[in-house]
């Protein structure tokens, strides 16, 4: 795992897998999801938990589907003509040899594809960040409370093997989710265990959660949530063993090389590859020259300082789309000087958004506005765009006493954009006439005993619904309380809550725009950006769409059903 | 009183040593001078070390300014495009010499300063001190000179100091050497008994007869030394191994803004073809040193 943490240059993946050890997890929504007041696994996940936002648009499997409005489509790589079937793709992606296949659990990004490719959630997400089941295997899920849901599969789903996917398949997977022996998602014992599953026929199962919440719905719509067979178990050499019900079904798979994937041909839904080849490259480096030189036909996750060479090639069209991936620069507000709202607020005030975007994303983002949670639904898009203002930030630094500060801001070495992150502010407060050192350290030593306990820092994260990236680093509870939010003798708990166990969505959406409303006056991130996903692919690869999306080249094509070459 | 240095007076020597010992420092620059290749080698140092001494102050940009996006080509108002980091690569070369030369000259000054003092003493008394002083030397040498630097580093951090005290240290016993080697025989001759008879000190004797005579070969030594050392404050720099975060530094430069090589070459490329031509620059100095000290081509029409 460890030397994932240097693969990427945005890094979506999560660092936290290093300190957790456990490794990402697949599950990683449910996980997140269930978020509330635990959940190290959510943190780790590699693709954030909310899987997403950008789904197909509602009902349509076909790739040939124009491309859709959803805001922050970049580019469309799908044409007009007709769609071609047959080929075989190859796909690069940055792996080792600790390369694993597992239905729910991944440590890297070629795990995750491979995960992608062979299996399919409950649920997934729409465009809004709605539950949606056009990817997934759930015909609909009924919060009947928000303790108990009912989930009932589509009918006639067939796994790899010939057997039709039913409730027991359902109940097996979530008990391999809280299987204490394989850890894949410790923390989701606390809201089911073996006895919350009631089978009412052969594809309805009735949930009863241990306590209310309504971040579990949102997690069995993440990618890792998937429904495996029964008896399913992790790769351990042979291919037969790996069944799913995705559109390509393991032929081989060698870690640190490659994996074959063939098409299965009773797949519910439609697709149009013969055969799919993960290739896995030691770094990004190579990923990029094997794209130019035609070895491979997809790259996943190209480094921004390399978009370029792609963009300009006539033969290879670079897929942009945005992302709520964030990095931030954390304040403790529970320790002078930041104990002090107008030391926050001045912090604030200081970043130049633009110019963050600029420099350290070579422009392949969005600014941000302190809050988090962007793809969410509930993000409050309304709120002011936070602007650089010296002027009014020294006044708040007067008014706090703070005019000559001088603080030592840390990021860590091993995450691409932290340390200029850093660097960038620690350049920006000169203007406000105080100094800010940048402090770049070892990534062993920084996510490791101090992590969360350094008054100034950074850090990074995968996006996820807004519940439950609260759950996950800002309560006192929460795995990853970086800011130390919420400050003494805030109602934010009592908030969370309410929204946690509020079935109705508006008024969940209440709750929880006075939640980031607290957050964005007086909450200790700095977050001035969010990071765009980006991959290359030759210009005959047909069928992804950028749109918002939390997963590469437009979510591994949902497993490559989408994906055609026009060749 | 000092017996003549410069007036061998013993016909038997051979032609090179004689040279050696014969050439008195005015004259090795002028014979050296003579040579293209020395001439050519320093109009390259000159304009380098001009580039580090006046670029900043003709810099267009300060070197952590913010000019516009990471990493592009045409920016307008800048020559040659950004960088990793959105700043003007142009003004950041004009800033990134400074370091580098200024750590590279000061290590190679303290190992020319100390190797020569240990070289001449070490020839000069023989015996049991050259014994010690030698093999000393040569447990300095059986480090890797980068190894030693990169572990140092790691453990202290790059400060400048440490990079200056660890290049420095680990060239003392290659100019010691050489020095050595130079004096031993110089050490022999009769003009050094001479003065030992009128009662000279010793530290007389070694600054006032030894080491002019072995002035030519320390020079050259020396040069190849500082084109080493301008290498491997290089290597650190692209190592990571910079003063500070962000620093204007062509080692460093070449590092940041490697990947971005095939859409930003000029990031990587400027730097790399300041560092080649200063080390070429230097080393055809050196050659152009060694080659008069040694009596190649001398008598060439040209010199």
């Amino acid at each position: 795992m460890t030397d994932q943490r240097k693969l990427w240059v945005p890094p979506t993946l999560g660092r936290r897998q290093l300190i957790v050890g456990a490794g990402a997890v697949g599950a990683a929504g449910l996980l997140a999801a269930c978020g509330g007041d635990d959940d190290t696994a959510s943190v780790n996940t590699t693709a954030p938990s909310g899987t997403t936002a950008a789904t197909e648009p509602p009902g349509t499997t076909a790739p040939g589907a124009p491309a859709t409005t959803a805001p922050g489509v970049t580019e469309t790589t799908v044409p007009a003509g007709g769609i071609k079937s047959g080929g075989t793709l190859r796909v690069g992606v940055v792996g080792s040899t600790n390369d694993l296949m597992d239905a729910q659990y991944i440590v890297a990004r070629a795990d995750q594809a491979r995960l992608i490719t062979g299996w399919e959630p409950i649920s997934n997400y729409d465009d809004n960040f709605n539950i949606a089941y056009n990817n997934s295997l759930a015909e609909e899920i009924e919060a009947v409370a928000p303790d108990q849901y009912v989930v009932r599969l589509k009918q006639g789903v067939e796994f790899h093997n010939g057997k039709t996917v039913g409730a027991d398949d359902l109940i097996y997977s979530f008990n391999r989710l809280i299987d204490p022996e394989l850890g894949i998602a410790p923390n989701l014992t606390q809201f089911i265990d073996a006895n919350s599953f009631t089978k009412l026929d052969d594809r309805t199962v009735q949930i009863d959660l241990l306590k209310p919440s309504v971040a579990f719905l949102y997690g069995m719509a993440d990618y890792g949530a998937t429904i495996v067979p029964v008896d399913y178990a992790r790769f351990a050499g042979d291919p037969a063993t790996q069944i799913g019900t995705g559109a390509f079904k393991l032929k081989s798979f060698t870690p640190g090389s490659e994996s074959v994937h063939t098409r299965f041909e009773n797949y519910w839904g439609e697709s149009y590859l013969d055969e799919v080849q993960i290739i896995d490259f030691a770094d990004q480096s190579a990923l990029v020259n094997a794209l130019s030189s035609g070895d491979i036909d997809v790259a996943i996750d190209v480094p921004y300082a390399q978009a370029g060479s792609i963009e300009s090639s006539g033969e290879l069209t670079l897929l942009e789309s945005q992302a709520g991936n964030w990095q931030t620069i954390t304040m403790r507000v529970d320790m002078a000087p930041f104990d002090d709202v107008r030391v926050r607020q001045a912090m604030r005030l200081i970043s130049n958004r633009e110019e963050m975007v600029q420099r350290v994303l070579s422009g392949h983002g969005r600014v941000g506005n302190d809050m988090y949670g962007v793809l969410d639904g509930s993000y409050p898009k309304d709120f002011p765009q936070r602007e650089q203002d010296i002027e009014a930030a020294k006044a708040l630094l007067k008014d706090a006493g703070q005019e000559n500060l001088e603080i030592e801001l840390f990021a860590p070495d091993d995450t691409a954009g932290l340390p200029e992150y850093a660097t960038a502010f620690a350049e920006q407060a000169k203007a406000a006439g105080i100094n800010v050192t940048a402090t770049v350290l070892d990534g062993g030593t920084y996510w490791g005993d101090q992590y969360t306990q350094r008054v100034f820092a950074t850090s990074y994260w995968s996006t996820r619904p807004y519940l439950n990236q609260v759950g996950a680093g800002s309560l006192p509870t929460a795995t990853y309380p970086e800011t130390h939010w919420p400050p003494a003798g805030s109602n934010f708990v009592e908030l969370y809550d309410q929204a946690i166990a509020e079935v109705d969505t508006d008024k969940r959406n209440e709750l929880i725009r006075e939640m980031q409303r607290q957050e964005y006056e007086e909450g200790g991130n700095i977050i001035s950006y969010f990071q765009n996903l980006i991959d290359g692919h030759a210009t005959y690869v047909k069928g992804a769409v950028a749109r918002p999306n939390l997963i590469n080249f437009d979510h591994f094509g949902r497993g490559w059903k989408n994906i055609w070459l026009d060749l | 009183m000092t017996y003549p240095v410069t007036v061998p007076v013993d016909d038997t020597i051979d032609e090179t040593l004689d040279s050696a010992v014969a050439t008195s420092q005015p004259g090795l620059m002028r014979s050296a001078w003579g040579l293209w290749r020395t001439r050519i080698g320093v109009a390259l140092v000159v304009l380098l070390v001009g580039i580090a001494i006046v670029g900043p102050w003709v810099a267009p940009y300060g070197a952590s300014e913010f000019v516009g996006t990471a990493n592009m080509r045409d920016v307008p108002g800048t020559w040659l495009g950004t960088d990793y980091f959105g700043q003007d690569v142009w003004s950041r070369f004009l800033h990134g010499g400074r370091s580098i030369l200024f750590l590279a000259t000061v290590s190679t000054l303290i190992g020319f300063l100390f190797g020569s003092a240990i070289g001449l003493i070490a020839a000069y008394n023989r015996g049991r001190i050259d014994d010690v002083l030698m093999r000393f030397m040569d447990v300095i040498l059986a480090f890797p000179q980068l190894l030693l630097a990169l572990v140092a580093l790691t453990t202290v951090g790059p400060k400048p100091w440490l990079i200056i005290s660890i290049v420095g240290f680990t060239t003392i016993p290659r100019i010691a050497r050489i020095t050595r080697g130079a004096a031993v025989p110089v050490v022999e001759r009769d003009f050094v008994a001479a003065a030992e008879a009128l009662g000279e000190s010793r530290f007389r004797i070694i600054t006032r007869e030894l080491l002019p005579n072995v002035i030519g070969p320390l020079l050259v030594e020396a040069n190849l030394r500082l084109t080493y050392a301008i290498g491997i404050i290089a290597g650190l720099g692209f190592l990571g191994f910079a003063t500070e975060r962000n620093a204007a530094d062509w080692g460093l430069m070449v590092q940041e803004n490697r990947v971005a090589l095939s859409v930003q070459p000029w990031g990587t490329v400027l730097p790399a073809i300041a560092i080649a031509l200063l080390t070429v620059g230097t080393g055809l100095i050196s050659d152009g040193l060694s080659r008069t000290v040694a009596g190649i081509d001398r008598g060439r029409p040209d010199s």
